[in-house]
């Protein structure tokens, strides 16, 4: 690949000054390869989880056990009303300090690396948002439909998981397909705790290279595409989970 | 002993402002070394946060290396001396209003920025690349292969360190957050400006720390006048005044005066201009 | 047969004794009382708001009762220890809007609470399923959704997925309320058939030509009491008191 495009982009570059250094240096080509694969990893994982955060959130808001109930306020309270910024700084540098962590000789290995504070702290905050979302959607989810669940000895988790969540799933898409774009475009922030993703590569390449507007153009480009898959593969989905004869 | 050369020095300067200057730029303007000259003080731009260059001792007063630069100048001049705390962000806007007369502010020479403010030559120091680490942590660059080393985004050491000695970069937003991941143990070292790393570690919180390495790459530091006085009779005196803290050993004796890690840069400009200061005597 | 709970099958299958039973400040049931022996069908008509419907709603707990005795084979329903799956298992309960769960397919829906609740094994609980539909004749609309289904369809489809628990006892309430009057008589020709069958059913119905069909006994409440009861025979000939006597002239 590189060998195949490297030439072309020497030229534009010796003809015409624009200078997609990522595409003729090896140096400059790994590093951009390296990011385009931690951006995708730290955007798949951060969605996942925020999936996962939203369906426990919302579970355990509707719990009888008050305190759960006051933990999951406090949190959707504080996760919501927090810049992710500020997040990602205090669970790197706080909540990383108390993580227990390998003597490395001079330094420390930690058990949970940059990366992974970075999927955690953006799950938990897109999370908070999914929560809200999938409690919109339980409470569309009928009354009677739940006690129907009920009346065939289905447990409260039960009917969660096989009848309310599928149905409250449905209703929640178009609202979850915005916070997960959202969600894509917030992972540029952990650029802040060093995370090599996309635009904290090309911020050090345009440093390095003086190409501003070049790179520039190929964030701008990554993360259009990036959204426009997540987006066609939400409608794909929503469209294979409509119900025949259903809303 | 400032006065005799100092006027040796000025007299350069002026013969050198009529000599050449007159001729070459037509531009060249003397207006704020008048203006100077005539109330009698001259205002000059420092770091007052940048230990041990500019600084505030206990007492609240502004100290250090390129204070008693400063002062070297006022002394020459004849006139007295007024201190303004510059920030790197503002510090070449105050030399463009009129708010300073001289910056010497801990400034890198680029070529950017020589066209906004007259930088003088030849450079009166010379930073290089270096690392913090825990005192024993590291003992040559080698010893970084594959680890960790913090730095701030964007700066230039951090792909030359990477590529040279196969260091993993992890790169923050600001010195700050690179700092406390030095601390917190979350690399191994942080690369950046030794100069920069000399007056943290001049600073006291740091008394786990050292620099341990040679420093590489130099990065010219460059003081300077009003970009159109570069020409003038201010710019010839402040560059006969630079030539001069370099052959009389001054600026070698102020480094040792403020602690800083002596640099190979100043023994040899020393060295060089031994020569041409003997001639002026 | 006797049961853990010491019941045997000579014994009521449903005992109610002088329940009692409040939303809020408005009590619904003022002290009920009747008995369901096994193999029984017992209708309960009466005016609406007249607590019918909570009545039998507490009988598989979906409602509780503040005081009072319910008894279905020996195990008390108004204990706050309640095993409710134990009791859910024994009682199964069609609703008048069907309440079928909309993104499974008529099968799915019938199979679903055995496979998830009891655990059962999917072929067997899948093959059972599709005789349960032919049994309320929908072959043919097993993999069709509830939102495919007419009302009468997606009720008969709720009977089905009820019977699949195999449940000892099962309740209606005013499961035709809803429906057209051309797909009323195909549910209740399927109740009919479960009533021959010897299933021990408690209706809530104002299907008074159907009640007085099928039902062994007829009970009629008013204002949270049971104002009377009888066999069909007799109850509709010979009721005494003015209230019933109001209501049935009204309705037939």
């Amino acid at each position: 690949m590189f060998d195949l495009i490297s030439g072309f982009f020497r030229d534009l570059y010796e003809t015409t000054g624009w200078n997609f250094v990522i595409f003729y240096e090896q140096y400059e080509w790994d590093r951009f390869v390296d990011a385009i694969w931690v951006s995708l990893y730290l955007i798949v994982a951060a969605l996942f989880f925020s999936v996962v955060v939203g369906i426990i959130g919302a579970w355990a808001q509707g719990s009888p056990i008050r305190a759960l109930r006051l933990l999951m306020a406090g949190y959707i309270q504080f996760f919501r009303n927090t810049p992710p910024y500020v997040q990602l700084l205090f669970f790197f540098f706080v909540l990383g300090n108390l993580t227990p962590k390998v003597d490395m000789g001079g330094y420390y290995e930690p058990m949970i690396s940059s990366f992974g504070w970075a999927v955690i702290s953006l799950s938990f905050f897109a999370g908070a948002f999914n929560v809200e979302i999938f409690r919109a959607g339980i409470e569309a989810v009928p009354h009677s439909t739940r006690e129907a669940a009920e009346a065939l000895g289905y447990t409260r988790l039960q009917a969660y998981i096989h009848v309310i969540l599928p149905l409250a799933f449905r209703v929640s898409l178009p609202a979850l397909n915005n916070n997960l774009v959202n969600l894509v475009k917030t992972s540029t922030q952990a650029f802040a705790i060093a995370v090599p993703e996309m635009l904290y590569t090309l911020a050090q390449v345009w440093s390095d290279n003086s190409n501003v507007p070049e790179m520039m153009i190929i964030l701008f480009i990554f993360y259009v595409g990036l959204v426009a898959i997540l987006v066609f593969g939400m409608h794909k989905w929503e469209k294979n989970m409509r119900i025949p004869g259903y809303g | 002993m400032i006065k005799t050369w100092a006027k040796t020095a000025l007299g350069v300067a002026v013969a050198a402002a009529v000599g050449f200057g007159m001729v070459s730029t037509a531009e060249a303007k003397n207006e704020r070394f008048m203006e100077m000259m005539s109330r009698g003080k001259l205002v000059v731009g420092v770091k007052a946060d940048y230990k041990p260059w500019g600084f505030r001792d206990p007492s609240g007063k502004i100290v250090g290396m390129e204070v008693d630069m400063a002062q070297d100048v006022a002394d020459a001049l004849g006139v007295s001396l007024e201190l303004v705390p510059v920030q790197s962000s503002n510090r070449m806007q105050f030399l463009q209003q009129g708010k300073i007369d001289l910056m010497i502010a801990t400034m890198s020479d680029r070529s950017d920025r020589r066209k906004l403010v007259g930088i003088v030559d030849p450079n009166y120091y010379t930073s290089g690349t270096n690392i913090m680490a825990r005192k024993g942590a590291v003992k040559s660059w080698e010893d970084l292969r594959g680890k960790p080393v913090c730095g701030k985004q964007g700066a230039f050491y951090n792909k030359i360190t990477a590529q040279r000695y196969g260091v993993k970069i992890v790169a923050f937003v600001g010195n700050a957050e690179a700092k406390q991941a030095l601390r917190d143990g979350k690399c191994i070292a942080w690369v950046y400006d030794d100069s920069s790393i000399g007056s943290d570690l001049a600073s006291g919180d740091w008394d786990n720390f050292e620099m341990p390495l040679a420093s590489e790459d130099d990065n010219p530091w460059g003081l300077a006048v009003p970009l159109e006085e570069l020409d003038g009779i201010w710019g010839h005196f402040m560059s006969g005044m630079t030539y001069w803290w370099h052959s009389s050993g001054r600026l070698i004796e102020l480094e040792k005066k403020w602690g800083i890690k002596p640099t190979a840069y100043l023994q040899h400009q020393a060295d060089k201009f031994k020569f041409e200061h003997g001639h002026l005597k | 047969m006797a049961t853990a709970t010491g019941w045997t099958p000579d014994q009521p299958m449903v005992s109610i004794r002088d329940v009692h039973k409040s939303f809020g400040e408005l009590e619904v049931l003022k002290g009920v009382t009747l008995d369901v022996m096994k193999g029984e069908v017992v209708c309960i008509i009466g005016p609406s708001g007249s607590g019918k419907s909570t009545l039998i709603r507490c009988i598989n707990a979906l409602n509780d009762i503040q005081k009072g005795s319910i008894l279905v084979e020996g195990q008390e329903v108004n204990d706050p220890k309640l095993n409710k799956l134990e009791l859910r298992k024994k009682v199964g309960m069609v609703f008048q809007q069907y309440n079928l769960f909309p993104h499974k397919t008529a099968l799915q829906n019938v199979m679903m609470a055995p496979v998830h609740v009891l655990g059962q094994d999917k072929a067997e609980v899948e093959a059972r399923a599709r005789t349960l539909i032919r049994k309320v004749r929908l072959e043919g609309k097993e993999d069709s959704y509830p939102g495919e289904l007419s009302g009468g369809q997606q009720q008969r489809v709720a009977i089905a997925r009820s019977l699949a628990m195999n449940p000892d006892v099962m309740l209606f309430d005013e499961v035709t309320a809803a429906l057209d009057p051309e797909t009323v008589k195909e549910v209740l020709v399927t109740i009919r058939e479960l009533a021959e069958e010897g299933m021990t059913c408690i209706l809530v119905t104002h299907e008074m030509g159907f009640a007085r069909e099928v039902a062994n006994h007829i009970y009629f409440t008013d204002r949270g009491i049971i104002v009377e009861h009888g066999p069909p025979e007799t109850f509709f000939t010979e009721a005494s008191d003015p209230r019933t006597k109001e209501f049935l002239s009204q309705i037939l």
